[in-house]
């Protein structure tokens, strides 16, 4: 039992909020907890003359007990007859230990035996069947209330919402209550004076609150009311999660939805962008992977697995409760610089740059929760584009009391992890014995052009990108938080600058002093991030039934990658030149200016209305808007006897310099009101109704240009004539109402039934889109069936299935058409081109996902152990299928048609314990376990997929994620001549299945204790990857032909160079994070003149264990589609090396 | 109405969203002339939106029909020649395309031609819908150049050749193959609809009267033809201004005159089995239909690259000339040499060199067979590349008994040596790769007839 309960029923185990139905006759009462003046109401209800006989089935009981507490005596009365007993905890009485022999007819005379001479009495209850002991307290008369107080007051959590089951506790003096369903409390009888109240709920933080209770009050209203804000805990056991009705209870929703706190988990991981701290949650079921390691590279987010062959798979982002752009991995995210077009041996030149995610534009930091909704809830509660999941971001909001101010400051060392060595190189001297300035192999070994004489590994991963170096992060935050009961208000902002770990490469930097060629610090450290950040929250209560909160994030972004490239025949001439300490001429000098600049807004108006009766509204309006500029130049100079100039390039076009614009701007727009209620009904709560209703518009606009190369003069980024471009935008309107209520029957049983309809300008006209769903939890513990016992202190099921959709494009549905500058008749116009061709029968994608599991709760709250299974079938997935021309599109002719079937099949495990939890030391353990299965079910007749020697392929009974590689037959050098020719290796003609790139399974480890009071903490995560193949394209083939080496390191060259890119294999094991927090004392803080002071040190990506040749198997360097692809381009994710300072005011 | 539509269509949006939502649905539309950039469904389906389709459609038929069939048709019966070695997916050789390489110019060319009659046929139903009867103009204008894409289908493909049905709105119904005379059809039936929305319009009607004149006489029915085309002035012309492409421009036609553009065309002189003597051995005697001039050797070539067709040269689509040859080649079935001749040197006086002078007229040769080769040759000079040779020999097949043999180019080729010609008289495009037709289209069962 609760150790917090205040009253305790032995025989069942009763709970305060049916306590009033167990005392009705019901036998299925249950729950914890007791207000104070419940016991009083027990009395006035009790009727001591009252015979036991009544009560029942009468059972003798006889017990002998040594040296027990009077508490074990009753339990062990209560447990014999089988009658329930009701006693206060808080009676010291019940602590005495006794020794005795009872021998009675009924319960009521053994425990009246029992507590003989303990000053307390024993009745019962109106019920007939209930025993209830009876402490002084009780039996005090009004005297003794008059020189006592009351408290009373109100609980909120983080949203201002009311708080419903959390115990409330006057701290040594035992006196205790639980909140209503309304968050209201009131204790009585309380000794006057100075107490701590003490407020807890499971999944959140413990608050505690200084109380001055006055005996004079001899009325109950004479006291000011206290409100509590309790803020979410841990990681785990977190139990009240968002809903369409606001907050429900976790236990009481049918599917899986993780709640995170974002305080804790910046805790022990440095996070510096929400996609960091999505990857550090390590939520079963979601996998993060990034483009590369350099600042601001985009993320691809996947829940339960890849969603769709050719629809959107990313999840929606909710921010305090409006929707904002959730498009991460689409093409908008790379725009390329490419340099003039090369002559004969020259590499051609081409610069991607990624743009940072629109996610990446929150600032952590102002994060109060990240709510991860997985499954078949997600759809009728958000509607469209959330079949993929959601991620609903509450931030920071104000908080009642004195202002509080806060700075921290974070600087980050950033360090490359070094590449593997995997290739080798031939060094060689010239005929005249000079060292030879290129790279010596076979060809030119045969030539006689050089005299190879060693062959040695050079680490060809590392050394075609710059150099690596160490990167840095350095973040200044201020913050502002305060209130008082009728407005709050949350304001921050932020400075965060980090310079990447790439590093202009030392031989350009001596070939640029050289040539006269000035390197300014954008090249010396070309990849670089500045983001400002302005947060601000203001809550108005006007009543306590009513806030309005304004909230309002910015970010203005600017990302840099710049890149210095000269051209020569041969990469490695340049380190041959290094060592030989010259510095070879190249052929051409660019210098590639390549970046983003973002500024974003969203903003939103919520307003909530929360009466003390049984219902509530809610409206909420807000807008996401980001405009975003992504540019790329080049700075061309041809170079010839020592002298680079700008000149012309080699496709003979005057434009030396030259600028692709892509300019994007992204707007989404929400409004949604809400209305719902609790309803109780009859038989005393045996059923309650909790049902709302809200219609919300969801307005997106999307638009992204990108303009083709256009001249500018040299260094300048504006400059006359205008290329062709790409642009494309969409304007989605959505509108939809959802309607969902929660059955509660016993308090036990719980379901959820939703319904959600659609309209809008993608879905087909004149046909709505629903999405039902039915989920229900019943909380097993509960039954009286169930076995007390200490270890499972709580278990419940819970099943759900629903219904989600992912909508075609209109122009899937239409047709489309494209605008283009045409002539006829010798004029210039504008004209519409005619691109796809419609399918006015194609439909959304629907998947109907079942999902079940159970989540126990052990050791009272000690530990957390949820398994959930899901499978989500697709049964129309969208594909395109080949079309014939006599349809009207020349090129490529296909359209969308809902043709295939898509499986994804999941398992995810999440265990987390407090192994010691006290006042002086928290230890806890925690492990998240996930596998997710995607295989195509049905492909569908033409539909279009690659052919069978493709690397990319779709075959049905396969993952949308599965890799393929033409495998390597047989290799020997036949000749003799020391190096494998292209003949005498045999690669098979069709590729073979190598397995997916998505991890089989996924896992974490964590761990942290908190020591000296919990002012020092350390944590640590492990994240482990299972098996995963990813298409690694080595980034060049120097080396392959050196003779002499190793023929079996030769053919993954050589097959590589053959077929265009190899399949890896990888399985990997990565400290992600370790943290170490440390408070310091009160004392030496408050000599500074501040709250709190707390030093942390943390790291992450600190060591990473796996067999893979690539350069990381968490970097995707193609962020498009659903495949993993190592091009070798771009670096790994850096150690980091955290020191963060925070000081409250 | 369902209610999330209602919302949807309702202004509720507004009052959700408020008035920043509101006043943002102004920003596609003022910012749609973007290249590039995709056209909002929203846009399309209104009245604006019909016009531009419409445009589009015009400007797809410019560069797709008249571009890169009046290259293939040029090819293929010997006009010109390509002089670069690599020989361009048979058409030099009239060999069947391969039937396992895709993006050939006889794939491409139907191809092209598909596209464009479905956004012919889509404006079509967009203008008919939102403009009401101020789009009359539009819609004439748009059944002939429909008109027009059936006259290149029915004059240059195989018989059998399928038409889909592909709506805006998403409709598509495969259809089967067309024998040629049902194509021919269809033109009729297009200019007919033109016709009759073409009223108040004397060149529309004018030129809508002669593509059918075109299809009548394409299929031997010479008096109905001529008697349509009997008040189209001599001066009349309907044509495409050439444009040379600038930097981001769509070309008018396929092959225009960019710098980058390598491919190197000659002019045929009479070799093969064609018989017509495209340009004579001294170039002082060459035709001034022919556009030609000396290259830098002292060989006539065609100067494509550079300056074919010439800056401002207007490429016909129909003309007063032609309706004089339709007319011509009626008197020459009733056997009327007198009109006949009228009607020959009637074209020929339409052609004026610089001086001034015009075409001298030519003699009655005196009997039947040689007056048709008499208006074949005047035909072959007045439509040089303007992709209607291969009508042309089909016709001199199928209603003057002439052995194709004899007016195909047949041996080796003039432009390339090492090409031996082959034995199709059509633009065969069966193919069976990815974006065939045989493989995509179930009601399609290939060409019907491989004859001319």
């Amino acid at each position: 039992m609760s150790s917090t309960a205040g009253m305790n029923f032995y025989g069942r185990s009763i709970r305060s909020s049916a306590f009033i139905g167990g005392l009705m006759g019901l036998q299925f009462a249950i729950v914890t907890d007791l207000f104070a003046e419940q016991v009083d109401d027990l009395v006035a209800t009790a009727t001591s003359s009252q015979s036991v006989q009544q009560a029942g089935v009468v059972r003798s009981v006889k017990i002998e007990v040594k040296d027990t507490t009077l508490r074990f005596v009753l339990h062990e009365i209560a447990k014999v007859s089988g009658q329930q007993v009701v006693f206060s905890g808080n009676i010291p009485q019940l602590d005495r230990k006794v020794s005795l022999t009872l021998n009675e007819p009924n319960a009521l005379a053994a425990v009246k035996v029992a507590i003989r001479g303990t000053g307390l009495t024993a009745t019962v209850a109106k019920d007939g069947k209930t025993i209830v002991v009876l402490g002084r307290g009780v039996a005090e008369d009004s005297t003794a209330r008059k020189e006592s107080g009351v408290v009373k007051g109100r609980v909120y959590d983080e949203n201002k919402k009311p708080v419903g089951g959390a115990a409330v506790e006057v701290s040594g003096v035992n006196k205790r209550a639980v909140t209503d369903a309304n968050g209201y409390f009131e204790i009585r009888n309380i000794v006057s004076g100075k107490h701590d109240l003490v407020v807890k709920l499971i999944g959140y933080k413990s608050e505690r609150v200084a109380i001055n209770v006055s005996s004079s009050a001899a009325s109950d209203n004479s006291q000011p009311d206290v409100t509590i804000l309790l803020t979410p805990s841990a990681t785990y056991l977190n139990e009240v999660v968002t809903t369409a009705s606001g907050t429900q209870r976790r236990i009481e929703v049918g599917n899986d939805i993780v709640k995170i706190n974002a305080a804790e988990l910046l805790a022990r991981a440095p996070a510096r962008s929400v996609s960091d701290m999505i990857r550090f949650a390590q939520v079963p079921g979601v996998r993060v992977t990034t483009a590369s390691g350099e600042p601001g590279s985009p993320t691809r987010i996947r829940m339960r697995g890849i969603g769709s062959i050719s629809q959107n798979s990313d999840p929606a982002i909710i921010v305090d409760g409006i929707w904002i752009n959730s498009t991460m991995s689409d093409s908008s995210v790379i725009n390329s610089a490419w340099g003039p077009a090369r002559s004969s041996g020259e590499r051609n030149l081409m610069k991607t740059n990624y743009a940072p995610s629109p996610i990446d534009a929150i600032d952590p930091a102002t994060i109060e929760t990240l709510e991860f909704v997985r499954g078949p809830s997600a759809a009728s509660l958000y509607g469209q584009e959330a079949a993929n999941g959601v991620i609903v971001i509450t931030t920071k909001k104000g908080k009642q009391g004195p202002t509080s101010w806060t700075y921290t400051f974070s600087r980050d060392l950033d360090v490359q992890p070094r590449a593997k060595q995997g290739s080798w190189l031939g060094y060689g001297t010239d005929p005249t014995g000079n060292l030879y300035t290129q790279e010596c192999n076979a060809e030119r070994h045969y030539q006689q052009d050089c005299f190879q004489d060693s062959v040695v590994d050079i680490n060809r991963m590392g050394y075609l990108l710059n150099d690596d170096g160490n990167g840095s992060l350095q973040n200044h935050r201020v913050s502002v938080r305060g209130g008082n009961n009728k407005t709050a208000y949350s304001f921050s902002t932020a400075f965060q600058d980090n310079i990447g770990t790439q590093r202009v490469s030392e031989i350009n930097l001596i070939r640029a002093r050289k040539l006269n060629i000035p390197i300014t610090n954008n090249f010396r450290h070309p990849g670089r991030k500045k983001d400002i950040y302005l947060s601000s929250s203001i809550s108005f209560i006007p009543t306590q039934s009513l806030t309005i909160d304004v909230v309002a994030n910015t970010n203005n972004s600017n990302l840099k990658q710049a890149q210095i490239e000269t051209n020569d025949l041969s990469v490695v001439r340049m380190m041959v030149d290094t060592l030989a300490g010259m510095a070879g001429e190249p052929l051409s000098f660019n210098m590639l200016h390549g970046g983003s600049d973002v500024f974003s807004i969203n903003s939103a108006v919520n307003l909530a209305y929360q009466s003390k009766s049984w219902w509530f509204g809610r409206g909420t309006i807000g807008a996401d808007i980001a405009e975003r500029k992504d540019y790329g130049r080049n700075d061309y100079r041809s170079c010839a006897l020592g002298v680079c100039i700008p000149a012309a390039g080699s496709d003979g076009m005057p434009t030396n310099y030259r600028l692709r614009d892509a300019t994007n701007s992204n707007k989404v727009l929400t409004g949604r009101i809400s209305a719902g209620g609790k309803l109780p009904i009859g038989f005393d709560r045996f059923l309650t109704l909790t049902p709302s209703i809200g219609l919300d518009v969801k307005r997106s606009l999307n638009r992204r240009l990108q303009l083709d190369m256009k001249t500018v003069p040299f260094g300048s980024d504006q400059g006359s004539g205008e290329g062709a471009g790409t642009v494309t935008s969409n304007d989605v309107v959505t509108a939809g109402y959802f309607f969902t209520t929660a059955f509660g029957v016993l308090n036990r049983i719980y379901f959820n039934l939703g319904f959600r309809q659609d309209a809008g300008s993608v879905i087909k006209r004149n046909s709505a889109s629903t999405y039902p769903k039915l989920s229900t939890s019943w909380i097993v513990s509960d039954e009286g069936f169930f076995p007390k016992n200490t270890f499972i202190s709580g278990l419940s099921f819970r099943g759900a299935v629903g219904y989600a959709a992912v909508h075609p494009d209109a122009a899937d549905i239409n047709g489309g058409y494209q605008y283009v500058r045409s002539v006829i008749g010798g004029e210039v116009i504008w004209i519409a081109e005619l691109k796809t061709v419609g399918n006015n029968k194609l439909v959304p994608e629907r998947s109907l996902e079942l999902e079940g599991g159970f989540d126990a709760y052990l050791w009272g709250d000690r530990a957390q152990l949820i398994f959930t299974v899901a499978n989500k079938n697709l049964n129309n997935a969208i594909i395109n299928r080949s079309i014939p021309p006599s349809s009207g599109v020349i090129i490529a002719a296909r359209r969308k048609e809902n043709i295939s079937r898509v499986q994804n099949r999941s398992v995810e495990l999440s265990f987390n314990t407090r192994v010691i939890d006290n006042d002086y030391m928290l230890l806890q353990l925690g492990t998240n376990i996930s596998n997710v299965n995607n295989v195509i079910r049905k492909l569908g007749s033409h539909a279009i997929v690659s052919t069978n020697t493709s690397k990319d392929r779709l075959v049905e009974g396969y993952s949308i994620s599965s890799v393929w590689d033409r495998p390597v037959l047989g290799y020997g050098d036949v000749n003799g001549n020391g190096y494998l020719d292209d003949s005498e290796i045999i690669l098979g003609d069709t590729t073979v299945y190598k397995g997916v790139s998505e991890p089989k399974y996924t896992a974490s480890y964590n761990g942290s204790v908190a020591v000296l009071n919990r002012n020092l903490s350390f944590s640590f995560s492990l994240s482990h990857r299972g098996p995963s193949v990813q298409y690694a394209t080595y980034h060049d083939n120097y080396g392959e032909m050196v003779v002499g080496a190793p023929l079996e390191l030769q053919v993954r060259s050589r097959a590589n160079k053959i077929s265009g890119g190899t399949a890896l294999s990888t399985s990997e094991v990565r400290l992600s994070s370790a943290s170490v927090n440390y408070n310091l004392p009160a004392s030496f803080s408050q000599r500074l003149k501040s709250k709190l002071i707390v030093l942390s040190l943390q790291g992450s990506n600190l060591a990473l264990w796996t067999s893979y040749e690539g350069r990381d198997p968490m970097v995707n360097s193609s962020p498009i589609g659903n495949k993993v692809s190592d091009n070798g381009y771009t670096l790994p994710i850096p150690r980091k090396y955290a020191f963060n300072v925070r000081v409250e005011l | 109405m369902s209610l999330p539509n209602l919302l949807y269509r309702s202004s509720i949006v507004c009052l959700l969203v408020g008035a920043v939502g509101c006043s943002l649905s102004s920003i596609t539309d003022s910012a749609k002339t973007t290249d590039g950039e995709l056209v909002d469904p929203k846009v399309v389906e209104s009245k604006e939106g019909a016009q531009w389709i419409y445009l589009g459609a015009v400007a797809k038929f410019y560069h797709e029909v008249t571009g890169l069939m009046l290259m293939n048709v040029g090819r293929f019966t010997d006009e010109i020649a390509l002089l670069s070695t690599k020989n361009q997916a048979g058409l030099d050789a009239r060999i069947n395309v391969s039937t396992t390489t895709p993006g050939n110019r006889v794939l491409a060319g139907i191809g092209n031609i598909h596209s464009v009659k479905v956004q012919l046929e889509q404006a079509i139903q967009l203008v008919s819908k939102h403009h009401g009867p101020a789009g009359n103009a539009i819609l004439a204008h748009s059944y002939g150049l429909l008109a027009m894409t059936y006259l290149s289908v029915g004059d240059n493909f195989c018989s059998g050749i399928a038409m889909s049905v592909s709506n805006y709105g998403g409709e598509l119904i495969l259809g089967p193959g067309l024998s040629t005379d049902s194509i021919y059809a269809r033109a009729i039936t297009a200019a007919d609809k033109g016709l009759a929305l073409a009223v108040d319009s004397v060149p529309l009607t004018r030129f809508l009267k002669g593509l059918k004149a075109r299809a009548l006489n394409a299929t031997g029915k010479y008096k109905a033809a001529a008697d349509l085309t009997s008040d189209i002035p001599d001066d009349y012309v309907i044509s495409e201004l050439f444009q040379p492409s600038a930097p981001g421009l769509s070309t008018d036609f396929q092959y225009g005159s960019r710098v980058a553009y390598t491919e190197n065309y000659n002019v045929i002189n009479g070799k093969g089995g064609n018989g017509l003597e495209w340009i004579a051995m001294n170039p002082a005697d060459q035709d001034m239909r022919i556009p030609i001039r000396l290259g830098t050797s002292g060989v006539p070539i065609l100067p494509v690259n550079t300056d074919f067709p010439f800056d401002n040269r207007r490429i016909s689509f129909f003309s007063g000339a032609e309706a004089r040859l339709i007319e011509a080649e009626y008197y020459l079935s009733i056997d009327n040499p007198t009109e006949f001749m009228k009607k020959i040197n009637a074209v020929r006086r339409l052609y004026k060199y610089r001086s001034g002078a015009v075409l001298a007229d030519t003699v009655d040769p005196g009997s039947h067979d040689a007056r048709v080769d008499l208006l074949f040759r005047e035909r072959a000079y007045t439509f040089y590349m303007t992709g209607r040779r291969l009508g042309d020999l089909r016709r001199l097949t199928k209603y003057y008994g002439r052995d194709p043999e004899t007016i195909w180019p047949t041996g080796r080729s003039e432009g390339q040596q090492f090409i031996v010609y082959g034995d199709n008289y059509v633009f065969v495009p069966e193919f069976e790769g990815l974006g065939s037709e045989t493989n995509f289209n179930p009601n399609y069962k290939g060409c019907e007839s491989y004859e001319p």
